[in-house]
């Protein structure tokens, strides 16, 4: 089956005072159609970044994609105009935020906020958008959706707010949904009530979702495929149950010591010595290897392709990948 | 929602800062010159007719029996006679207020239409050219002496270019549209007066640009900052994220937004217009009430001076008044609060 | 290092330096006034009246053929004099009454602050322009006048500084020791409020000596013939048609003033807080 998008080499920059800093290292990855795939990592390992560079949504000032590509549904996305852009964000790719409390216009009631995007993509009229917007509300589980559709957005709650902004995204049909830490600002009790939204609405519309996340939890109840990702670079990917339970990769081994059960988010890596690397001066080689327990010395000259080691299941790493 | 009790709250605080004002008014002219009936009949005058005067003033009772008495007179219009022109002073002021509205009022317009527009440019053309200039602008704006920039506009577009008339609000020669507001704009469109409109719009391009100028900037300055800050939060990158146009994410989502601070400082911007309208008005013998204060003030005609304080006051107090009921209309959040 | 430093700066806030400079520009004007100025600033000289810029007058000569070069150099001093002047008693009084508010709370601090909402409730130049009116049109009432106008300002700002140094430790440990309030106020308060003060205060000079110069062009100020650049924008301005440089050029010696006290202010404040920092 041909991949829905293809991640190829993408390298990203950033651009600051100090220097360049690479915060994408050449990232690899493939979502296919339907697929529901989490990618992992703390912050600041350039999950968010990968996201932001499906959508073109990077700072326009400091950060630009050095090289590489992003194909979906075989078309090159990099170097696509604003405009071209555009046309695709919240049409064919969307995406969710982290942060619902300050995702919605303050100034502007619900309803106008959900058929402005109906009415720019689908051209269709006022009345006809309003009648697809109360739909959208109540696919994603809203009560009383023709009243929140009058509703300024501080009258409702995070999980509420997360429900519209999920209608938003999925409104005009998208293929593939961009979920940036959908449930992280969320209460506890509310977070495995929007996961399983998200889940089931995508499932029955056939949508691809790329769930970035930080908790192991998360992707092992809603994901079919998990990426890990630490500075820059993806180290390990393959089925969920796979690489939980058969981790090769010496970061995915120690992520998963660091929780006790596959119940709790990974807070601070304390069981791994070290700290996540400095982008402007990044290790050589494999970009682990100050940390790693078992690093060798090719380790630190070379960095290891992500290649496989079983079937589905990829590793960047000299001392799995290529004993092979 | 509980608009009316908010609305009655405002209108209680209303009543209470208009007590003070007339407070101040009251001890500015009764407390501080020492002595108020020596001020009214000058200094050759001898003791006994000071003492009378005094006496016909209430100069001898109580300072609180006094303040009740001034009150009273406010109460019933009384803000005294002018010493300068034996009139009533609220008769002079009302006679001049249509031309000092007609004056500020331009002056704001042109202040927030361009201040708005240059805030714009430059928060979205952030670090350019255009950003620069209106620092600058805005640094120049804030330092010029404005009774000297009406000067240099005199000189200017007056005497040398002799694009625009220099004085007053009509051509001498035309007669004055049918009074119906006392705006010559405003009247002289209702009763379709042109003549008079051509002319009275040419008259207030001068000084109500000059009078205008000097906030423009500040309005500038202060919608970039708000844009900027704007623009950098969640909701914006939602908007990008489902593929709104940006021209469209920065008029619409962004500057609805931004405004919101604006408006609380339109009605501190008034008060600067209606301070500023003093100097204008007599640099342009523009014939309002700051020109009559300012011709009052040669004469030490107090009870001119004192009226206009309060009158003005007033005006200001009831346009933050109105400034802050609208300002639930523009942010629904506040709507909520109350 | 030093040199460097500087240059590091001048780079940074370009704006800043030439704020600066024009300040000491000015300042050393004023100081060496009688040292620089061509002629007596009062003299009259009668077969001169109303000259142009030229030779013997470089900036021409008013009604009286007194020399306006020699009066915007003397000029100076009343400015500088004004707008320091006025932020100085406005900022004292200002932090006495903002510490004492903050600090007593209660029915003190209510009355003052309400008495101080009332003074905003005037436009400035309208309030300095009944207060100077009422307190007699002299260059040190309208010093005054506006100065008790600027008072609020102060207040508001030292009320808000208060209100957090009051509870922080060392205030505290003072009151367990028994510290009378007015050596709290003193000695704890007022030191710490210090400094945003003099931010305020050197962004205000600007202000001050435009509305200083605004009341003396009304009648309100210094009065003829001192040399006072409002005062002589006024009489400037009946010969504003006929002999432009009247009226022209003590609004320029203004206009410089108060752009370079608004340069330098600007930059103190990026300097100081972090806030405004771009």
């Amino acid at each position: 089956m041909e991949p829905l998008l293809k991640i190829k080499d993408l390298h990203v920059d950033f651009l600051s005072y100090a220097g360049a800093a690479r915060a994408l290292n050449g990232i690899d990855l493939d979502l296919f159609p339907g697929e529901f795939l989490g990618l992992v990592g703390e912050s600041g390992s350039g999950k968010s970044l990968t996201a932001n560079s499906v959508l073109g949504l990077l700072p326009l000032k400091n950060a630009a994609i050095a090289k590489g590509s992003i194909l979906f549904e075989g078309e090159e996305l990099v170097g696509k105009s604003e405009r071209e852009y555009q046309a695709l964000r919240g049409k064919k790719i969307s995406m969710v935020f982290q942060e619902p409390m300050n995702a919605l216009n303050p100034a502007f009631k619900i309803g106008s906020q959900v058929t402005e995007i109906l009415k720019l993509h689908q051209g269709v009229t006022a009345k006809k958008a309003r009648t697809e917007a109360v739909s959208w509300l109540a696919r994603v589980r809203i009560p009383h959706p023709e009243e929140i559709m009058n509703v300024y957005p501080f009258e409702l709650s995070g999980g509420m707010r997360q429900r519209v902004l999920l209608a938003m995204a999925l409104s005009c049909g998208s293929k593939l949904l961009l979920a940036d830490e959908p449930t992280t600002a969320l209460d506890v009790s509310i977070q495995a009530q929007i996961l399983r939204l998200i889940r089931d609405t995508t499932d029955s519309l056939g949508t691809s979702v790329l769930l970035i996340t930080h908790d192991l939890a998360v992707v092992a109840q809603t994901c079919q495929r998990v990426a890990v990702m630490y500075s820059g670079n993806i180290v390990e990917s393959g089925p969920v149950r796979k690489v939980l339970r058969q981790p090769r990769h010496p970061y995915t081994k120690a992520l998963l010591q660091a929780l006790p059960h596959l119940d709790g988010p990974i807070k601070a890596l304390q069981s791994i010595p070290g700290t996540v690397p400095n982008l402007l001066t990044p290790p050589s080689g494999c970009r682990f290897h100050p940390r790693c327990s078992v690093a060798e010395k090719r380790c630190q000259a070379d960095r290891p392709k992500l290649l496989s080691v079983a079937e589905n299941h990829y590793v960047a790493c000299w001392r799995e990948s290529h004993h092979v | 929602m509980n608009t009316s009790k908010f609305v009655a709250k405002r209108l209680g605080q209303l009543v209470l800062v208009l007590l003070g004002v007339t407070l101040v008014t009251f001890l500015v002219s009764h407390v501080v010159p020492g002595d108020p009936a020596r001020m009214l009949i000058g200094q050759r005058a001898d003791e006994q007719t000071l003492a009378a005067m005094r006496h016909a003033m209430g100069l001898d009772k109580p300072v609180w029996i006094q303040y009740l008495n001034y009150l009273w007179g406010l109460i019933h219009g009384d803000l005294g006679t002018s010493i300068r022109t034996q009139r009533p002073v609220l008769n002079e002021l009302l006679s001049f207020f249509p031309a000092t509205v007609e004056l500020t009022l331009f002056a704001m317009g042109f202040a927030v239409s361009i201040g708005i527009l240059l805030g714009l440019l430059s928060a979205t053309f952030r670090d350019t050219l255009t950003d620069h200039a209106t620092r600058i602008l805005a640094i120049l704006g804030v330092s010029t002496p404005l009774f000297w920039l009406g000067l240099m506009a005199l000189l200017l577009f007056y005497k040398y270019l002799g694009w625009l008339p220099g004085s007053g609000r009509l051509d001498p020669l035309i007669n004055p549209p049918t009074h119906i507001t006392g705006l010559y704009v405003v009247d002289s469109l209702i009763s379709g007066d042109w003549i008079a409109l051509k002319s009275s719009i040419l008259h207030l391009i001068l000084p109500s640009l000059c009078l205008g100028y000097i906030q423009l900037a500040t309005i500038a300055r202060l919608v970039r900052a708000s844009m900027i800050e704007v623009l950098e939060l969640d909701y914006i990158k939602t908007a990008l994220a489902n593929g709104i146009p940006r021209s469209r994410i920065i008029y619409r989502h962004a500057l609805r937004n931004a405004l919101i601070p604006t408006v609380t400082i339109i009605g501190l911007t008034f008060g600067e217009l209606l301070g500023g309208a003093i100097l204008t008005e007599t640099i342009f013998a523009w014939p309002g009430m700051g020109k009559f204060v300012v011709d009052s003030i040669s004469f030490l005609d107090f009870p001119a001076i004192m009226g206009f304080t309060l009158v003005v006051a007033t005006v200001y107090v009831l346009i933050n008044m109105v400034v802050d009921l609208l300002y639930p209309i523009l942010d629904p959040q506040i709507k909520g609060v109350h | 290092m030093e040199l460097k430093y500087y240059r590091y700066f001048a780079k940074q806030y370009p704006l800043t330096v030439v704020g600066t400079l024009i300040i000491l520009i000015i300042g050393l004007v004023a100081l060496v006034a009688p040292l620089i100025s061509p002629h007596d600033p009062l003299q009259l000289h009668l077969a001169d009246r109303l000259l142009p810029p030229g030779h013997t007058y470089i900036l021409g000569t008013d009604e009286m053929g007194r020399d306006l070069f020699s009066r915007i150099i003397y000029g100076s001093r009343l400015s500088l004099a004004a707008g320091v002047g006025i932020v100085s008693i406005a900022g004292i009084f200002g932090t006495v009454l903002g510490s004492v508010s903050g600090f007593l709370g209660g029915k003190t601090d209510l009355i003052i602050m309400r008495l101080m909402d009332i003074m905003l409730a005037f436009p400035s130049l309208v309030l300095a322009l009944a207060l100077s009116a009422a307190l007699g049109p002299n260059f040190r009432n309208s010093i005054l006048a506006v100065a008790v106008v600027k008072i609020p300002v102060y207040v508001r700002l030292v009320r808000g500084q208060t209100l957090s140094v009051k509870e922080k430790h060392f205030v505290k440990a003072a009151q367990t020791f028994g510290a009378s309030k007015v050596w709290i106020i003193s000695r704890h308060i007022i030191p710490n409020c210090l400094a945003p003060v003099m931010v305020q205060a050197t962004l205000g000079i600007g202000e001050a000596i435009l509305i200083a110069a605004a009341l003396s062009f009304i009648g309100l100020g210094a009065q003829p013939p001192a040399a006072e650049w409002g005062a002589m924008v006024s009489m400037g301005r009946t010969y504003l048609l006929d002999q432009w440089w009247y009226a022209t050029f003590p609004g320029i010696a203004i206009f410089i003033t108060v752009v370079g006290f608004n340069l330098f202010g600007d930059g103190v404040r990026d300097l100081l807080d972090p806030r405004f920092r771009h």
